[in-house]
């Protein structure tokens, strides 16, 4: 699939400067308060948080990163509600144990093997507890969307499920 | 990380322990707390802070004292100005429309420098950026990035 070439390197930057004048006008507009406690800011934090994982993997950051699959309950519960933060945190347990894959071994994030997103985008579904997520692998050029619908906690939104619309399956099936 | 209070913006560190005090962890943990500004998700919504946007205490999580105030003061000017001054790009990932794949960090041929490599999408050119590290009392800290393809010094191109 052929896609627009990006600007070049190091061309004068129009980007970066309307990053920096537009930035805090943004958030003037939408009150911060407003902003976090929505169902598009838990999903966009699992990727500022967990963004690694697209662009070089385990095999660039170390053992000492640990991955979203692996990580510990309090860590999943920041971003999944309880009960699939359980069922994660069990896969990741059996995985250990058995040394094989016991859920899909794709990211779950990513819905993909490969460490190459680029062009992500977290946007707002027409149901108020759906979240839809659409990128680009950077490598074969193939759109990936991820269906995420959420769930309010007495913590805030949390992740209920992700479906993988390209693979018609989902996060919570194979836990 | 959602530990923050409703209200409060993005906390700038991603979770992971960080044990080693090391050229590469440094730069590990750079790339691990920013590598989002390369996958493309936005920040018009104000919850997140750019690496160049960020305040002098978090850069100098990463860089050492004299980098770090370059960089916060150019951002400043282009506050004041409304226009570039002296940075035009996203300097991890050497590009103003910054995108990576492939990722390794690691020693360069010198004990204080960090190699770091990736693939830019689009025409997937391999990026070579070397870091040029110090000691400091807070451990290791970016003196300086060059970049090897464009022979470009970061801290040559910001006034002190």
């Amino acid at each position: 699939m052929q896609i627009a070439l990006k600007r070049a390197r190091l061309f004068p930057a129009l980007s970066i400067l309307i990053a920096a004048l537009c930035a805090p006008q943004a958030q003037a507009a939408e009150p911060a308060a407003q902003v976090a406690n929505t169902p598009e800011y838990t999903v966009r934090s699992v990727y500022h948080d967990y963004a690694w994982q697209a662009i070089g993997g385990s095999e660039a950051f170390g053992s000492e990163t640990v991955n979203l699959r692996r990580q510990s309950l309090p860590e999943l519960e920041k971003y999944f509600e309880p009960g699939l933060a359980e069922l994660i945190r069990k896969a990741s347990e059996c995985e250990e144990n058995t040394k094989r894959a016991c859920t899909p071994e794709f990211d779950y994030i990513f819905g993909s093997h490969g460490h190459s997103a680029t062009d992500l985008e977290v946007l707002r579904a027409s149901k108020k507890s759906a979240v839809q997520v659409k990128f680009r692998d950077a490598v074969t050029y193939r759109d990936y969307r991820l269906a995420y619908e959420m769930v309010k906690t007495s913590a805030g939104w949390r992740i209920g499920d992700i479906r993988y619309l390209n693979r018609k399956t989902s996060l919570r099936i194979h836990c | 990380m959602l530990k923050a209070a409703p209200g409060k913006p993005l906390p700038q560190s991603a979770p992971g322990s960080q044990t080693a005090d090391t050229p590469e962890s440094t730069v590990r943990r750079l790339y691990r707390d920013y590598a989002w500004e390369g996958v493309g998700i936005e920040v018009s919504d104000g919850s997140m802070t750019t690496l160049q946007d960020q305040t002098l205490p978090e850069l100098k999580k990463y860089f050492d004292d004299g980098l770090a105030r370059r960089l916060r003061a150019d951002r400043e000017c282009t506050e004041r100005i409304h226009t570039v001054c002296n940075l035009d790009h996203i300097i991890i990932f050497a590009s103003q429309d910054p995108a990576a794949y492939g990722l390794t960090i690691s020693e360069a041929n010198k004990k204080n420098q960090v190699l770091v490599t990736f693939k830019y999408p689009s025409n997937n050119e391999l990026l070579r950026l070397r870091y040029d590290m110090v000691k400091t009392e807070d451990g290791w800290r970016i003196y300086d990035i060059y970049d090897l393809n464009m022979k470009y010094y970061l801290r040559a191109g910001l006034p002190e």
